[in-house]
C-alpha cells in the first residue's frame, strides 16, 4: 500500500467516523424526541378523557340532585299536604265518634298517618340538596341515619372522629349522595341488621366509612360477572370519589359484611374570591 | 483476476467488496427484507455494475468514465423513489414522489443537453436528486411523529435505512456537488474530497447490510 492509498483510506476513515457520529446523533435525537412527544400526546389525551369524564359525571350528579330535589319538594308539598289534610279529617272524625267503639281505630289511623307524615318529611329532607347546604355534611348524615333507624328494620350507628371542617358545598353534596347510595345498597343487598357510618376528619383528608354486618360477597367474582350483572354502583362511587381527587375502596368477604371507604383530600384554603362568592350565595 | 481490477485504489476495492457483500446479503435475506426496502437490492446491484463499468473504462480503456455516472443518477433516483413510495404513509406524499420521477428525468435531460455534457461531472443532477431525496426523508420522519399506533422507530429497519440514505445523499450533495469546482481550483484537494465521499457510500451499505442481518422486532407497517 503506497502513501497515497494510506492517505485516501485515512480521509475515508475520518470522514466516515464524523458522518457515523452525526448519523447516530440524528437517530438517537429523533428517537428521544419521538418518545417524549408521544408521552406528551398520551398525557394530553388522558387529561382530555379525564376532563370529559369528570364533566359527564358532574352533569349526572347535577341532574340527579335536581331530580331528587324535585321529588323531595313534591313529597313535602303534595304528599305531605295530603297527609296533613287526612290527619285533620281523621281528627274531626275522631271527635265525631267520641264515645263509640270506632274511636280507637280512628286514633290508630291518625297515629299511622302522623308517623308516615314524619317519615315523608324526613325523606324529603334527605332528598333535598339544600339540606346538605344548609346544615352541612355531618348533620345531614346524622339525619339520614336517624331516618333509616326509624324504619325499624336496621340498627344504626353514626360516629365522628376528629374536629369537623367544611369540605365545600359540592364535595359535601357528592359525599352525602355517595353515603346514601352505599347505605341503600347495604339495605337492599346485605341482609344485615347493623349499619355503621363513620366520618373521620383528618388533617389532610376526610374518610367516610360505611359498614354493614350482612352476608358480604366476593368482589372479584362479582366483577367477573361483567358490567351488566355486577352493576355499576361501585364504578360510579369510584368515579365520584376521583372527581373529588380521592378514591373509593370496597372490601368484602362472604359472611363478614361489607365495608366501603371513601377517602378525599381536605379542600385547599378558599381564595378571597371564593369566600366572597360563598357569602353572596348564602345571602341570596 | 483482470489486471484493471488489481489497479484499483484501496478505497475502490473496499467499496466493491462492500457492494458485493450487500448484494449477497440482500439476495439471501430477500424474503425477510420488508417489501418497501426490497429495491435496495437493485440499488446495490446498480451501484456495483456502475462502479465496475466506470473502473473498467478508467483503468482498462484509459478513458473518461464520467458518462457512466450520468446514467446512474436517474436510475438511482427511480429506485430510491420506489422505496419512498412504499415507505411514506400519506397518499399525497406518495403521489408527489411518483410525480417527481418524470420531472427529475426531464430535468436531467435538460442539464445534459444544455449545462452538463457527458464529459463533465453531473453536479446539477446530483444536487437536484439530493434535494428531492432529502425532502422525502424529512416527509418520512415528519410522518413518523404523527403516528399513534405504538410505533417504535428504534425497532424499525426502514427508519435506520432511511437515516443512511439521508446521510448518503447529504454527504454526496456537498462532495459531488462541489467536485467540479475543486478539481478546477485544486486537483489535490479535489482528490481528497472525492475520497471523503467514499465514507458515505460505506456507511450506507454498512447500514443496509447490518439492518438486513439484524432481526427487527417491529412488524413493518409502512406498506
Amino acid at each position: 500500500m503506497n502513501n497515497n492509498s494510506v492517505g485516501d483510506v485515512l480521509i475515508v476513515l475520518v470522514t466516515g467516523t464524523i458522518a457515523l457520529l452525526l448519523m447516530a446523533l440524528f437517530g438517537v435525537s429523533f428517537i428521544l424526541y419521538y418518545h417524549r412527544r408521544r408521552k406528551q400526546t398520551l398525557l394530553e389525551k388522558q387529561t382530555l378523557t379525564e376532563t370529559y369524564q369528570r364533566e359527564i359525571l358532574q352533569t349526572q350528579i347535577e341532574i340527579q340532585n335536581h331530580t331528587l330535589q324535585q321529588i323531595g319538594q313534591e313529597l313535602h308539598d303534595h304528599v305531605g299536604q295530603m297527609l296533613s289534610l287526612t290527619m285533620i279529617q281523621l281528627s274531626v272524625l275522631e271527635d265525631d265518634l267520641s264515645g263509640t267503639a270506632h274511636r280507637p281505630a280512628v286514633r290508630h289511623a291518625i297515629e299511622t298517618v302522623e308517623r308516615t307524615l314524619q317519615d315523608v318529611r324526613a325523606l324529603s329532607k334527605t332528598l333535598d340538596n339544600g339540606t346538605v347546604q344548609r346544615f352541612g355534611l355531618k348533620e345531614s348524615l346524622s339525619l339520614e341515619m336517624d331516618r333509616i333507624r326509624r324504619t325499624g328494620r336496621f340498627q344504626t350507628q353514626f360516629l365522628v372522629a376528629g374536629a369537623p371542617y367544611p369540605l365545600g358545598e359540592q364535595a359535601e353534596t357528592v359525599l352525602f349522595r355517595m353515603a346514601q347510595e352505599s347505605l341503600t345498597n347495604a339495605m337492599k343487598h346485605s341482609g344485615g341488621k347493623q349499619l355503621t357510618l363513620t366520618a373521620e376528619y383528618h388533617a389532610d383528608f376526610f374518610i367516610l366509612i360505611i359498614t354493614d354486618d350482612g352476608a358480604g360477597f366476593n368482589p372479584e367474582e362479582t366483577s367477573r360477572r361483567g358490567a351488566e350483572l355486577s352493576g355499576s354502583g361501585l364504578l360510579n362511587l369510584r368515579q365520584r370519589a376521583r372527581m373529588l381527587g380521592g378514591d373509593c375502596l370496597l372490601t368484602s368477604r362472604p359472611d363478614t359484611g361489607t365495608r366501603v371507604e371513601i377517602r378525599v383530600p381536605m379542600p385547599k384554603a378558599e381564595s378571597p374570591e371564593d369566600k366572597m362568592s360563598g357569602r353572596l350565595s348564602e345571602n341570596m | 483476476m483482470p489486471e484493471w481490477l488489481v489497479k484499483l485504489s484501496v478505497a475502490d476495492k473496499i467499496y466493491l467488496l462492500l457492494l458485493t457483500a450487500t448484494a449477497i446479503i440482500l439476495t439471501v435475506n430477500y424474503k425477510r427484507v420488508p417489501k418497501n426496502l426490497r429495491p435496495l437490492l437493485f440499488l446495490a446491484a446498480v451501484h456495483l455494475i456502475t462502479e465496475l463499468i466506470a473502473d473498467y473504462i478508467h483503468f482498462s480503456l484509459k478513458q473518461n468514465n464520467i458518462i457512466v455516472y450520468h446514467f446512474l443518477s436517474p436510475i438511482e433516483y427511480i429506485i430510491v423513489s420506489i422505496i419512498f413510495y412504499r415507505s411514506l404513509n400519506k397518499p399525497a406524499f406518495r403521489r408527489a414522489v411518483l410525480l417527481s420521477v418524470p420531472i427529475f428525468v426531464f430535468l436531467v435531460g435538460i442539464f445534459e443537453y444544455f449545462l452538463e455534457p457527458p464529459n463533465h461531472n453531473n453536479s446539477l443532477a446530483i444536487m437536484t436528486e439530493t434535494i428531492l431525496v432529502v425532502s422525502w426523508c424529512f416527509l418520512f420522519f415528519r410522518g413518523l411523529l404523527d403516528r399513534e399506533d405504538g410505533y417504535q422507530p428504534e425497532k424499525d429497519q426502514t427508519f435506520w435505512v432511511l437515516i443512511g440514505i439521508l446521510f448518503y445523499f447529504l454527504g454526496n450533495f456537498f462532495i459531488l456537488g462541489t467536485l467540479d469546482y475543486f478539481i478546477e481550483k485544486d486537483v489535490a484537494l479535489g482528490g481528497k474530497i472525492y475520497y471523503a465521499g467514499y465514507a458515505f457510500n460505506y456507511l450506507l451499505y454498512l447500514i443496509i447490510s447490518l439492518t438486513s442481518l439484524v432481526r427487527f422486532r417491529l412488524a413493518q407497517t409502512h406498506e
